[in-house]
């Protein structure tokens, strides 16, 4: 999971209106046929079975897991902290997800270009239920990928 | 005069006339004609009054998406001049009701086309630095951009955005523009 620096958190609309968290899943073109393995020489010696992918590209393989990761923080959000209307965005090529090699996920909190929303967002208890509905999260997720090893 | 005196005379003044033909009007012709030509294959300038109808893209009412609309936006000659004329169109201060996805004073500096498609359109650094920031303004502004070329224009398979001539990371620290991007749909209403 990644949470970005402060410099954009939270957003600010263009229309001045929206509210809520959004949640973001890369979105990146290609297809995991493209991460067939390869049989490499190593420096032991032999040969080995590798997975070659660019370094800005390693999100490619977890994109399916990382939109489950979504979902469920869109769930465990819900009763708990606002979210906007569109809540999970996979709309481009995220720099700070496509290069994570795991499951990522970027959450921005609300926007401060909505008046009530920022004086939310500043406000302790929002900021502790909204820690915990995150930390909520991750332990959902493991369970998740202890149900299911196959995705990890 | 000999016979054979009299041919080399006609002879002389069949070459003398040929060569004042070339000089005096076929020269002028071929040079008449070498000038003009690349006017005729260099891109034209927009025919004064001229439009088409193109689809611009604004912030839907959402704030979320963007929302596409019919424009009228001078016509270009050509794909480049073409693709200068939507992007300005685009850039321009918005009217109510529409919002632009655009920062204020962005202006266009230039617009390359690649043989497979590929545009390169290169603003001022005013679309970075009068961003305001935020992972979905900078979606909506950079899609504005590459649906706006792509929809429009089917020469424009892809669309990299470069900043004051360079090839940049990010506008404003979210969306990759280290390669060209296609048209996304997702975001638009």
């Amino acid at each position: 999971m990644y949470i970005p620096d402060t410099r954009n958190v939270p957003s600010a609309s263009l229309r001045g209106t929206p509210s809520g968290a959004s949640i973001y899943v890369a979105a990146l073109g290609g297809k995991k046929a493209s991460l067939a393995p390869e049989r490499l020489p190593t420096l032991a010696g032999g040969l080995r079975d590798i997975e070659l992918v660019e370094w800005d590209r390693a999100q490619l393989r977890y994109l399916d897991v990382s939109t489950r990761l979504a979902d469920l923080m869109r769930e465990q959000f819900q009763g708990h902290v606002p979210l906007d209307t569109q809540q999970v965005f996979t709309s481009g090529p995220l720099r700070v997800l496509e290069s994570a090699n795991m499951p990522a996920v970027l959450v921005e909190i609300g926007y401060l270009t909505n008046p009530d929303q920022e004086r939310q967002l500043t406000g302790q208890e929002f900021q502790n239920t909204f820690a915990q509905a995150i930390i909520d999260t991750i332990l959902r997720f493991r369970d998740y990928l202890d149900q299911n090893p196959e995705r990890r | 005069m000999t016979r054979g005196r009299v041919g080399l005379a006609v002879l002389f003044v069949a070459i003398a006339a040929a060569l004042a033909w070339v000089l005096f009007a076929g020269v002028p012709r071929w040079a008449a004609r070498a000038t003009t030509r690349p006017a005729t294959t260099a891109s034209t300038p927009a025919a004064p009054g001229r439009r088409i109808k193109a689809r611009l893209f604004y912030v839907a009412e959402s704030g979320q998406k963007l929302a596409g609309t019919e424009r009228e936006v001078a016509y270009g000659e050509g794909t480049i001049e073409q693709a200068k004329e939507i992007v300005e169109a685009q850039i321009a201060p918005s009217v109510e009701p529409f919002v632009s996805a655009i920062p204020p004073g962005t202006t266009l500096r230039a617009i390359y086309l690649a043989p497979g498609g590929e545009a390169f359109v290169d603003f001022s650094g005013d679309i970075s630095r009068a961003h305001p920031g935020g992972t979905l303004n900078e979606l909506l502004t950079i899609y504005t951009i590459v649906d706006a070329l792509s929809a429009n224009l089917p020469a424009v398979t892809s669309v990299q955005i470069l900043v004051d001539g360079k090839e940049v990371d990010t506008l404003a620290g979210h969306v990759d523009l280290r390669r060209a991007l296609t048209r996304n749909l997702d975001i638009v209403e």
